[in-house]
């Protein structure tokens, strides 16, 4: 692809000269090409029935398969694996006590002195500040007691926001894998996390287990075109979304 | 009219127009194409086109308006939580009882570990992208580039109170060849007044790293007195003020008109 690039521009460079179709039909498959190459979707075009044709997957390496530009990111990733063991212990949650931090028993815990449980670096662009649409995700693992309600958030407290609230509603809640939507996050720095929990219930156990973080895109304001939004895209100031 | 609508809608035309052998083609069809090509090109990888005598896309912030294919941030990262808050019970990532010759001396957080993990050279693995690189180029602003780290770390002093100095190293095999530093700048805690646990969240912004391949750090802490030290979490990051590679282009695609 790049080859027909550096052929391009030299026989460009050479004024008055006629160019034959032959290169035209270069031109049409290199820029598509890139376009694919980059986002790993069928370059923009009135015919329904064009294809993507090129594989953007490998983002790493500069002359390998291409890859998309696009950082699908993990900012926080924590947890404790399988065992007797666990990352945060809540004991006696009581439904009075409203929104209490994970660690909460303890009164050394780590949100006791830091105010936060994790810190994940943000990359540019993503501010829901800007971009209310760019969110983050939490998948965070917890196991109950005593509950049928257990209700999960996230409180960026770098910004001093708060996610969209999860609630648990069930007999028996096990062991679990939880998403939390919607925490908001500040572009190009360190974002410090806290995860909280409420319940409706009395003397509720909660432990915690791991929790990683994501930056997504989520569907709303931004105007987009009918694919697929991948993890961490931001919104184009386009009439097209690369 | 955005630049980037410009371009996209562009390139919907190119796909509109059929190229047919021994058929004349516009010269203005050219143009779109031969402004699209190179800044595509240079947006993505950061340098001048092929062919071309200079770099004209200056491509940086790739959050938004174009740069590197580089997946920047968590590069690794972990926690253990916390657990019983009594001293030495303490559940951390790695735990160390700095006594004895240890004290003033810059000991690894993983130092006596028990078999197996003391057959671990590393503390923490993580893949580092093509292009960041800390003995080949500088970040924008000029500095060398480098990770960004978070660490959290608890200390207890005992005895008696004084500081402890906290440190990242690189110790990828080959590293002290391909690297001027292994280490990060020393970051420096003061428990002072009591003999109580203590958090400390540290950050480090030049943690050396080799670009393309699995970088292995490890912690190092000197305690100036008999202290207890745990660490709970840690985290690098490619972030884009000291991972990003600075760029030869002299515009920025945001300011650029075609």
């Amino acid at each position: 692809m790049f080859v027909g690039i550096t052929t391009l521009a030299k026989e460009l460079a050479a004024a008055l000269k006629f160019r034959d179709a032959h290169m035209m039909k270069g031109i049409y498959g290199s820029v598509p090409g890139l376009y694919e190459w980059l986002w790993d979707q069928v370059a923009p075009s009135s015919d329904p029935s064009y294809t993507q044709t090129v594989k953007g997957e490998d983002h790493s390496g500069y002359s390998d398969d291409g890859g998309i530009p696009i950082p699908r990111n993990c900012f926080i990733s924590a947890g404790y694996g399988s065992g007797d063991q666990f990352m945060w212990k809540l004991t006696s949650l009581l439904s009075a006590m409203g929104w209490v931090p994970a660690d909460n028993s303890y009164a050394n815990g780590r949100s006791a002195n830091l105010n936060y449980h994790w810190a994940g670096w943000v990359e540019p662009g993503l501010d829901t500040a800007t971009h209310p649409n760019l969110k983050a995700e939490a998948l965070v693992v917890v196991s109950v007691q005593n509950t049928t309600n257990l209700s999960l958030r996230v409180e960026n407290t770098t910004l001093s926001q708060f996610s969209a609230t999860t609630t648990l509603s069930s007999a028996g809640l096990a062991l679990d894998y939880v998403i939390i939507e919607d925490i908001p996050v500040s572009a190009n720095r360190w974002n410090d996390m806290r995860l909280d929990f409420s319940t409706t219930d009395e003397n509720v156990d909660v432990w915690t287990y791991g929790a990683q973080f994501y930056t997504v895109y989520k569907a709303g304001a931004e105007s987009r075109s009918a694919h697929t939004a991948p993890l961490s895209q931001p919104p184009s100031a386009g009439s097209e979304v690369a | 009219m955005s630049l980037k609508t410009k371009i996209l809608r562009s390139f919907g035309q190119f796909n509109q127009v059929t190229a047919r052998a021994r058929q004349h083609f516009t010269s203005a069809l050219m143009s779109r194409c031969y402004t699209a090509l190179p800044f595509l090109f240079e947006g993505v990888l950061g340098r001048a086109a092929p062919g071309a005598g200079s770099q004209m896309v200056h491509a940086q912030d790739h959050g938004r308006y174009g740069g590197r294919p580089l997946p920047r941030n968590l590069v690794w990262g972990g926690d253990i939580g916390w657990g019983d808050v009594s001293t030495n019970s303490r559940v951390a990532m790695y735990y160390q009882n700095v006594t004895g010759g240890d004290v003033g001396t810059w000991i690894s957080f993983a130092k006596g570990l028990s078999s197996p993990l003391d057959s671990l050279p590393w503390m923490f693995e993580g893949y580092v992208s093509p292009g960041i690189d800390t003995a080949t180029g500088n970040a924008v602003g000029g500095s060398a580039m480098a990770l960004e780290a978070h660490l959290i770390v608890v200390v207890n002093q005992p005895v008696s109170l004084d500081d402890v100095d906290f440190r990242i190293k690189n110790v990828t095999t080959g590293a002290e060849q391909i690297l001027s530093s292994q280490y990060s700048s020393i970051q420096t805690v003061t428990p002072g007044l009591s003999s109580s646990d203590h958090y400390y969240d540290l950050e480090f912004t030049d943690v050396p790293c080799i670009e393309d391949e699995w970088n292995r750090f490890e912690v190092k802490l000197n305690a100036h007195v008999t202290s207890h030290a745990w660490l709970e979490f840690a985290a690098s990051a490619e972030t884009r003020n000291r991972s990003e590679p600075d760029s030869d282009g002299s515009n920025q695609l945001r300011n650029l008109t075609f």
